[in-house]
């Protein structure tokens, strides 16, 4: 068979074997396995299966997963979160919405600390859903903005999603990470107008509070400081070329780890959870990745990409044709895969495909993750829909999406805005040396 | 059986997240260490070698923990009748990589022993991380078999909790 028909097939029984319930790592291990075992014969195909893992897990650029997890973990159980709220509450909360721009403040404030959404979707449902609920907010207005402000975790830095881009495409992890910046924050400035004017027209979902006085305003600024601080640190230090992103990511752990025990929030049960979560959540990763890079080891002895590259560019269509296309199967495939699985499963196929068509890869990482971000919130597998779901038991998960629409769209809006302008995302990196 | 290898896989994670703590530590005094001049020797590698021991000892416990991510847009739907029936599929396809994996990872690391390869500023031996990874993958085999047996056990009779 050529290989190149031998590639085309193993993409659909890619997705039967993952229509199966089959997880995605064994899925990517078993069709490398017998996709190289076809090209070069067992003896080879099981060589390499014997070399990879431990080939990809000890990678120094990698260890910055597990670090960069554990800091939001820490950061989680510092509470730092509600005081980014009040904070973000005593300058903004007489505004039209203004709980609901507090959520949103906090949610980027978090964002600049934690790597991962679903985080952010419960904590902050914890928080705020109450308090909105005691104002007569709109369930739809209140979970809507939880849930899309808890998308902004995975594009502004650190983002686990972003880092898995940098491993895949060999794109500099740094780079991609600090690229995430100014995208994410237009995402949380558009979301804010939004709700401003969603508020402003319809004054019955989101009763205006009281005005704060400056004094409590800025008192209140001291509780957002250790975020600033960690976040200049981390990601400054990333930018400046102080720190390697691993380096970064240990430095920030530690530093969070402080602050939670400085705070008195530090348990040992808290310090077990963190622990045990980013565990876990660190093998489930690099079992992925693992498979990822199996099943692209076959991919390229296939020569599929390359050839579709080539043939893609030689098609008579504008690339920002192309272009669309690709980023609406990200985000059609988004409402059943999450980001990570995205990912792995897309970007092999696609990648290529967008280099060979004169795209950057910083930017194409962070529109990406923007797809990702979308997933989160997408039903019927939008996971931060669910995790918000799972502690407002009072709102019907059919409400939470009713209340997430706007914010798609405004996610949406952003997509095409960094589309149509790559600067806003690659100025920033650009700066770095 | 099931008991023993639970707790075996819930005691080597708990040796892997020791590993992620010092991970953060190292890394953290080599930074610190290196403004003041005092960087620690052998951090990056070091960093390496500890990632290896907590992916290593915590595959299985992941797995326990249902921690591996897949799409069930299509099966969660079906009766739990039917649904132990792509429970099995899953565990035999996780268990036909993870035994290859197992005897895989052991050649790898046997290779690694009779090269006598070491680290470069350490000279840390690399085999026993690596035969390290082959242990892990046998833990996650243990407790794919064990979900194996479950979900059989499924599909004979009604579902109990």
């Amino acid at each position: 068979m050529d290989p190149l028909i031998l590639g085309v097939i193993s993409i659909f029984v890619l997705f039967f074997l993952l229509a199966l319930r089959i997880p995605i790592a064994v899925v990517l291990l078993l069709i490398g396995l017998l996709g190289n075992a076809y090209l070069v014969g067992w003896k080879a195909s099981l060589g390499i299966l014997g070399m990879v893992p431990f080939t990809n897990i000890s990678n120094f650029i990698l260890t910055c997963i597990p670090l960069f997890i554990l800091m939001g973990m820490f950061i989680s159980v510092s509470g730092l979160l509600r005081d980014i709220y009040s904070s973000g509450y005593s300058w903004l909360g007489h505004l039209p919405g203004g709980l609901a721009h507090a959520t949103i403040v906090a949610c980027t404030g978090f964002a600049a600390v934690c790597g991962s959404g679903i985080a952010a979707a419960a904590t902050m449902g914890t928080a705020t859903l109450p308090e909105m609920s005691r104002y007569k907010y709109d369930a739809r207005l209140a979970t809507g903005s939880v849930a899309g402000g808890s998308t902004l975790g995975i594009i502004i830095p650190p983002s686990i999603p972003l880092i898995v881009y940098g491993v895949l495409t060999e794109t500099s992890i740094g780079k991609v990470l600090v690229a995430g910046v100014v995208p994410g924050l237009l995402c949380a400035a558009l979301f804010m107008g939004m709700i401003y004017f969603w508020a402003k027209r319809n004054p019955a979902i989101a009763p205006p509070g009281p005005r704060s006085g400056w004094k409590e305003r800025f008192v209140s600024l001291k509780g957002t400081s250790p975020v600033i601080i960690i976040f200049l640190l981390v990601i400054g230090g990333i930018y400046a070329g102080f720190f390697t992103p691993t380096e970064a990511a240990a430095v920030g752990a530690f530093g969070s780890f402080i602050l939670a025990l400085s705070r008195g929030r530090m348990t040992w049960k808290g310090l077990f959870t963190a622990l045990e979560q980013t565990g876990r959540t660190t093998c489930m990763i690099f079992l992925i990745i693992i498979g990822a890079m199996l099943y692209m080891h076959f991919l390229a002895l296939t020569y599929l990409p390359m050839e579709l590259a080539d043939f893609v560019a030689g098609l008579p269509f504008s690339r920002h044709v192309i272009l669309t296309l690709i980023l609406v199967l990200f985000i059609l495939m988004g409402c059943v895969l999450d980001i990570v699985g995205l990912l792995v499963l897309l970007l092999p196929i696609v990648f290529p495909v967008v280099k060979g068509l004169g795209f950057d890869p910083i930017w194409f990482g962070v529109i990406v993750t923007l797809t990702g971000a979308m997933a989160l919130i997408t039903p019927p597998v939008g996971l931060c829909a669910y995790a918000l779901s799972g502690v407002a038991k009072d709102v019907p998960l059919g409400v939470v999406f009713k209340g997430i629409l706007p914010f798609f769209l405004i996610q949406m809006a952003s997509l095409i805005i960094l589309v149509a302008f790559p600067e806003i995302t690659l100025f920033l990196p650009r700066l770095m040396g | 059986m099931e008991k023993t290898i639970q707790s075996v896989s819930r005691w080597t994670n708990g040796i892997g997240l020791c590993a992620l703590g010092i991970m953060v530590l190292v890394v953290t005094g080599d930074v610190v260490g290196r403004y003041f001049g005092f960087p620690v020797p052998g951090a990056f590698e070091l960093n390496e070698l500890l990632i290896v021991v907590l992916i290593g000892l915590g595959l299985a416990y992941t797995q326990a923990e249902k921690g591996n991510v897949a799409v069930g847009i299509l099966v969660d739907r079906f009766s739990p009748r039917t649904q132990a029936f792509f429970d099995c599929l899953a565990s035999v396809a996780g268990l036909i990589i993870a035994i290859l994996l197992v005897w895989q990872t052991f050649l790898h690391g046997m290779m690694s022993l009779r090269a006598g390869e070491i680290t470069c500023a350490l000279q840390i031996p690399l085999f026993p991380f690596k035969f390290l990874i082959a242990f892990g993958a046998l833990m996650w085999a243990f407790e794919l078999i064990v979900e194996l047996v479950r979900s059989t056990s499924n599909l004979r009779g009604p579902t109990k909790g």
